[in-house]
């Protein structure tokens, strides 16, 4: 068998927010509130997480689908 | 003060049995018109407005704790039903800019739904194990004799990553073939993927529901065959709301 895990089990950080944060319909415009940048912010806060998990893949607890 | 959050869309008519609570357990509900609902929670601004965001955008627990709300909510749709998500953090003022909002961009939601419609998403990743004939020494009798076998191990390296590169292209056009649609990603570091083999792929793939059980069979398939021989280590992550492809 081969090895795979499904996000049900556990998710590593860096896959949740590269999705929640870097896709995703973006509505731009006077609709919503600017968070100018945040996705921007984000390049550097992969930065950021990489010592924080570099020990092992950063798990949530989720209960994806 | 609150703010409106939004965390997706969905079509008018689906009730999702069992919708996640949004963050610190608040309730989610359903805004409607002209046939779409925008999921959305009423947050308190001071903890979670656009200074919040801004404030805390480079923090990873406060915003792990976000990102995993805004993905348990919309997987709690996604297990049965189509949801376009909206891109983190999605904030409007009142109810008022939340229809708005569902006014202004009807036709890119309504197209965005459309191509979500009855599919999901999963994820693949390709990392290439190092192998043990890459680093095999062997002894030198001569200066002529040690450049050869430099020059052979190089041929060997280029080889094998050729080889490789090849595995990485099947597997992927093979995922693609069961799939509607597919992206590639920048891979991730070694620092956040928390490996230390380098990742060669980081696939999204868009599959219909009642053809996952074909992807999941085509990626056994590889993960087993092609890729195991070939020296690539194969992860699959799935099934997600379809990030990828809104």
């Amino acid at each position: 068998m081969s090895e795979y895990h499904v996000a049900s089990d556990d998710i590593a950080l860096v896959d949740l927010l590269d999705r929640v944060i870097g896709e995703g319909v973006v509505i731009a415009g006077d609709i919503v509130l600017s968070i100018a940048g945040v996705d921007l912010v984000y390049l550097g806060l992969r930065a950021v997480l990489a010592p924080a998990h570099v020990a092992g893949p950063s798990a949530l607890r989720g209960e994806a689908l | 003060m609150t703010v409106q959050y939004v965390y997706g869309v969905l079509p008018v008519g689906q009730h999702p049995p069992e919708l996640a609570d949004g963050p610190d357990g608040v309730d989610v509900q359903l805004v409607e018109r002209h046939g779409l609902a925008a999921v959305v929670s009423e947050l308190p601004a001071d903890r979670y407005g656009e200074e919040q965001f801004r404030t805390h955008a480079e923090d990873p627990v406060w915003l792990e704790k976000l990102a995993s709300a805004h993905h348990r909510v919309l997987a709690s749709i996604a297990r049965h039903d189509d949801v376009v998500p909206l891109r983190m953090p999605t904030l409007c003022r009142s109810r008022q800019s939340v229809l708005e909002l569902l006014d202004d961009r009807a036709d890119v939601l309504k197209d965005a739904l459309t191509s979500v419609s009855g599919r999901v998403e999963w994820g693949v990743k390709l990392y290439a194990e190092s192998r043990p004939a890459e680093q095999q020494q062997v002894e030198a009798t001569s200066g002529k004799d040690y450049l050869g076998q430099r020059m052979a191990q190089g041929r060997a390296r280029d080889e094998e990553r050729a080889r490789r590169g090849d595995v990485v292209r099947a597997c992927h056009e093979a995922l693609s073939a069961v799939s509607v649609d597919a992206a590639v990603n920048a891979p991730q570091d070694r620092a956040l993927s928390g490996r230390l083999e380098p990742m060669v792929l980081n696939g999204a793939y868009l599959v219909t529901r009642e053809d996952e059980s074909d992807f999941l069979s085509v990626f056994d398939t590889q993960a087993a065959g092609p890729c195991r021989e070939a020296g690539i280590l194969a992860e699959i992550t799935g099934p997600w709301p379809p990030y990828n492809f809104s």
